[in-house]
């Protein structure tokens, strides 16, 4: 084989494995670009999120005097303890600086028999008159059923006035409530009704619900 | 020995193939072929095209979401333009988001194949899932925080995917991201 030879059936090679790509792949893309602000910048939807009136004094100012028991014992010693996630929304007054959280991660120690907890937490909306109603949806996105411990367990939401707005089921995965529809300045209680049986496997048992605010539709979420 | 038949044999292989090889890349941005038909009275598509593969935008974007599309490639079965590609800008505060459908991914092929959706620049600053759907659910959770490629089949004919973003971040911050979307054939 000669040089000319060769260098053809190199770039017959090259040309035909450029071929054979081409018609493989149609390439699409998505390109993004994400800012997030500060959370003194959050509005609307953005500026829901938990809070406690009893932990942080002067916001009943903006928000319903609410989630007042974060702290009750409960038996002997033992007592509720509430760990607040990342704040979504804040703003401050004078030299006073409140907080609205993402999420709570409560303990709530208790022994057998029936317990209702009342008003462990709140969550609430911060907003002036001009901003939207938002629309909120209470889901069991882990449910508190393993080990057969808990015969029932409800979290019980209910406005400023103690009137009950939705039950949700805590032993059913998927359950969900909604829409509740806050307006800027008003808040849910939270209370949560057990009732622990002495069978089951289990000392402790866990659940998570997730909240989900839109202020775009009342569509449920869907994710 | 280097003589210089041997040096221009050398140079022009390299000025031959090296073109051919830079060129290589643009068989990414070839559009498959795609033909539909036009309603006289209307002007507008009737019929689903053959290889249409692209985004379609939804009636209405997210609160907080902008778009800029691409080139327009053809037309959905529904007379919606399917563009090329999507330059997606958010802005959010710190939380977890659902963005839910910032786009559809339309697919109409005349040969089963797959999907392959890459991660090619991943988010550094915070985490973020893009979640493929279809009607039957969800076909694919894809992370946004890494270098990563994922497929999926896809089958002969239309298949629209709706696609969901969800950001988590938890300080104020500003990242990109790039996804590309690859429809192959099996040969």
């Amino acid at each position: 084989m000669d040089r000319r030879t060769a260098a053809l059936l190199l770039v017959a090679v090259v040309a035909l494995a450029s071929v054979v790509n081409a018609t493989v792949f149609a390439y699409r893309w998505i390109y993004g670009t994400v800012s997030i602000a500060g959370p003194e910048e959050a509005r609307g939807a953005a500026c829901t999120g938990f809070y406690s009136a009893a932990a942080q004094s002067g916001i009943t100012q903006f928000l319903p005097n609410l989630g007042t028991n974060y702290d009750a014992l409960t038996y002997g010693e033992n007592k509720i303890t509430v760990t607040p996630g990342d704040v979504v929304c804040q703003w401050t007054v004078g030299t006073n600086t409140y907080e609205l959280y993402e999420s709570i991660e409560v303990s709530i120690p208790v022994t057998v028999g029936s317990w209702y907890i009342q008003d462990f937490y709140a969550f609430g909306y911060y907003g002036t008159e001009t901003d939207p109603e938002v629309y909120v949806y209470f889901r069991v996105d882990d449910d508190a059923a393993d080990g057969g411990r808990l015969t029932t367990a409800y979290l019980i939401i209910r406005n400023a006035d103690g009137d009950e707005l939705a039950r949700l089921d805590l032993l059913t995965l998927g359950e969900q409530e909604g829409p509740i529809t806050l307006s800027p300045g008003s808040g849910l209680r939270l209370d949560l009704y057990l009732d622990v049986s002495t069978t089951g496997t289990v000392t402790s048992v866990t659940f998570k619900v997730g909240v989900y605010v839109t202020q775009e539709s009342n569509e449920p979420p869907s994710l | 020995m280097v003589t210089k038949a041997r040096a221009i044999y050398t140079v022009l292989t390299l000025a031959i193939c090296l073109p051919l090889y830079v060129l290589n890349p643009w068989v990414y941005l070839l559009k498959p072929g795609y033909t539909y038909l036009v309603d006289v009275a209307t002007g507008r598509p009737v019929q689903p095209t053959v290889d249409c593969v692209g985004f379609v935008l939804p009636a209405q974007l997210p609160r907080g979401v902008r778009v800029a599309t691409g080139e327009l490639l053809c037309y959905d079965n529904l007379g919606r333009g399917v563009f090329e590609s999507l330059r997606l800008s958010l802005e959010a505060t710190p939380g977890t988001w659902v963005y839910a459908v910032v786009a559809y991914l339309y697919v109409s092929t005349s040969r089963a194949g797959y999907l392959e959706v890459v991660v090619e620049k991943p988010l550094r600053n915070f985490s973020a899932i893009l979640v493929v759907g279809s009607r039957g659910g969800e076909v694919l959770r894809v992370s946004l925080g890494a270098y990563r490629r994922y497929r999926i089949p896809v089958a002969l004919g239309v298949t629209t995917y709706g696609i969901t973003l969800v950001l988590e971040a938890s300080r104020p911050t500003r990242d990109t991201f790039r996804v590309g979307v690859y429809l192959g054939s099996y040969l």
